[in-house]
C-alpha cells in the first residue's frame, strides 16, 4: 500500500478551494417561526424526518444530533421552531413518540398522510423476471436490516411481530426486491418492499392512492377497509432505494401508526442497508427456500 | 473573530485529510471539493464542540463520508474527469496500484483509504462510515481480495 500511501500524500487542496473554505460563512438563519415557511409539509421534515429527534435534556439547551455530537446551545432544538410557529402554519401530525437513551429523551414527530380509499383490492402476485431465485434470509439477518432490535421495537413500532424476510436477486446477484415482515396473524402483518432505484415492482396502481408531499418525499398511500381489517400502503423513492411498505390490521389508526413511523424512520435513513451487500453474499451461498419456489 | 479563526484553523489542519477521503470515495475532483466545502459548512452550521484534534478529524471526515455517500446517489452529477489525469501518479507501478483500488466499490475504497491511508481501525472507521464492524471488515476482507486478483497475486 505504500505506493498509495504516497500517490495521496503528494495530493493537497488546490489554492482556490483553500481560498473558499477560509471565507466560508455559516448559512443564514432564518427568524424562527418561519424558518421553513411557506411550506408546512417542509416544517414536518424538520420536526418529523430531519434524521435526528429533538432531544430534551433538563435544565440543557443542547442536543444531540444523529452523528453523536453536541450542538452548541441557542443552534437548536426544532422544538424551538415548533413553538414560535404562528398558529396555523403548523402541518400537522400524527403525534410522536419518545425514545430514551442513556441521559437524553429524543422525541420523533409522525408525518401525516392522506390515503386514497380503494374499493376494490385484488390478491394478485407479482412475477419476477426469468432467472430470478429467491433466497431466505434469517430472522437475525432481518433484524439487522431493519437496523436492530432496539429501533425495531422503539421507531418502527413492530416489537412481538415474528420477522421473516428473503430476497430476489438474479443470476449475477444483483437484488430484484427484497421482503421483510413482520407477521403475527392473517390481519395483523407487516411488509416492507424494497428495490435499489425505483419503487419495488407491483402488478398493480391505484388510481385513487394520494400523493402526500412530507419534505422532500413523496409518499404515494392508499387504503383498503376490508370486512375485518385495513390494509395500508405508503410507496417513497429515497437515498437510492424505493420502498413500498403495507400493514394490515384491525384497528385502521394503529395501522397508519405504523405507517408513518416506517415512512419517518426508513425517509431519515433507518434502515441498516449498508448491510445488504453482505446479507445477499451470505444468503447466496444458502439453498433456496422452495417454499418461496412455489 | 473566534469563529474565523477557528474555521481556518480546521481548515489548515484537516482539508488535505477530507480532500484525499473524498476523492478516495468519489474519484472525482470537482465533486470532492464540493463535498469538502460542505463538511466544513456543517461545521459551521453546527458549531460541534470538540474534545480534541482527533475528535475533530474523526468528525469531519464523518461529514464529509456522509456528503460522498449523498452525491454518489444522487441523480445529477458533474461531468466525471479521470482522476489520474488530474492527479498522476509518479510511476507505472504506482498508477497500476491506484487504478486498482479505484475499480473497488465505493464503501470498498472508503474503508481502505480510512484503514491503510488514515491509520483508523475498523471500529472507528465504522463509527466515522456509520457502519457495523462487521461490515468495514467485509469491506476490507474484499478489498484485498479484489486487489489481489486485479494485480495479479502481488500483495499491495
Amino acid at each position: 500500500m505504500k505506493r498509495y500511501l504516497d500517490y495521496m500524500d503528494r495530493i493537497t487542496v488546490p489554492d482556490a478551494l483553500h481560498g473558499k473554505l477560509t471565507q466560508l460563512e455559516a448559512p443564514a438563519k432564518r427568524p424562527a417561526g418561519r424558518r421553513y415557511a411557506p411550506l408546512a409539509a417542509a416544517l414536518a421534515l424538520a420536526v418529523g424526518l430531519g434524521g435526528v429527534g429533538v432531544s430534551r435534556l433538563a435544565g440543557a439547551g443542547e442536543s444531540q444530533t444523529a452523528l453523536g455530537e453536541t450542538a452548541v446551545q441557542g443552534a437548536q432544538p426544532d422544538i424551538a421552531v415548533l413553538e414560535s410557529a404562528s398558529p396555523g402554519t403548523q402541518p400537522p401530525t400524527l403525534g410522536g413518540y419518545e425514545v430514551e437513551n442513556g441521559e437524553v429523551t429524543s422525541y420523533y414527530a409522525l408525518p401525516y398522510l392522506e390515503y386514497g380509499t380503494v374499493e376494490e383490492q385484488a390478491d394478485l402476485a407479482i412475477a419476477p423476471p426469468a432467472g430470478v431465485t429467491y433466497r431466505y434470509l434469517t430472522e437475525a439477518e432481518v433484524e439487522t436490516l431493519l437496523g436492530g432490535e432496539a429501533a425495531i421495537a422503539s421507531h418502527l413500532g413492530w416489537e412481538g411481530y415474528p420477522l421473516t424476510g428473503h430476497a430476489m436477486v438474479y443470476p449475477d446477484g444483483r437484488l430484484w426486491m427484497l421482503v421483510l415482515s413482520g407477521y403475527k396473524g392473517p390481519q395483523d402483518y407487516v411488509t416492507v418492499n424494497l428495490a435499489l432505484g425505483q419503487l419495488p415492482p407491483t402488478c398493480l396502481v391505484y388510481e385513487e392512492s394520494v400523493v402526500n408531499q412530507i419534505g422532500e418525499l413523496e409518499v404515494t398511500a392508499d387504503r383498503y377497509v376490508g370486512e375485518n381489517s385495513q390494509t395500508l400502503r405508503a410507496s417513497f423513492l429515497t437515498d437510492g432505494y424505493g420502498y413500498r411498505f403495507e400493514v394490515t390490521g384491525t384497528d385502521g389508526e394503529a395501522a397508519a401508526l405504523l405507517v408513518s413511523r416506517f415512512v419517518r424512520y426508513a425517509g431519515s435513513g433507518g434502515l441498516n442497508l449498508d448491510a445488504l451487500e453482505d446479507t445477499l453474499a451470505s444468503a447466496a451461498g444458502r439453498p433456496a427456500d422452495p417454499q418461496l419456489e412455489k | 473573530m473566534e469563529q474565523t479563526n477557528r474555521l481556518e484553523e480546521l481548515v489548515t489542519r484537516y482539508e488535505n485529510t477530507l480532500f484525499r477521503a473524498a476523492l478516495a470515495i468519489l474519484k472525482e475532483p470537482h465533486e470532492a471539493q464540493d463535498a469538502v466545502q460542505d463538511a466544513y459548512l456543517r461545521c459551521l452550521e453546527k458549531q460541534p464542540r470538540f474534545r480534541d484534534g482527533e475528535h475533530a478529524k474523526a468528525w469531519l471526515l464523518k461529514v464529509t463520508a456522509n456528503g460522498c455517500k449523498s452525491r454518489l446517489r444522487a441523480k445529477k452529477r458533474h461531468p466525471t474527469v479521470e482522476l489520474l489525469d488530474v492527479y498522476p501518479a509518479p510511476d507505472p507501478e504506482g498508477r497500476e496500484l491506484v487504478e486498482a483500488i479505484f475499480t473497488l466499490s465505493a464503501n470498498q475504497r472508503a474503508a481502505v483509504h480510512l484503514h491503510y491511508y488514515e491509520g483508523y481501525s475498523t471500529g472507528e472507521i465504522a463509527q466515522i462510515l456509520g457502519q457495523r464492524p462487521g461490515t468495514v471488515r467485509s469491506h476490507l476482507s474484499r478489498a484485498r481480495e479484489a486487489l489481489r486478483r486485479y494485480l495479479k497475486g502481488e500483495e499491495p
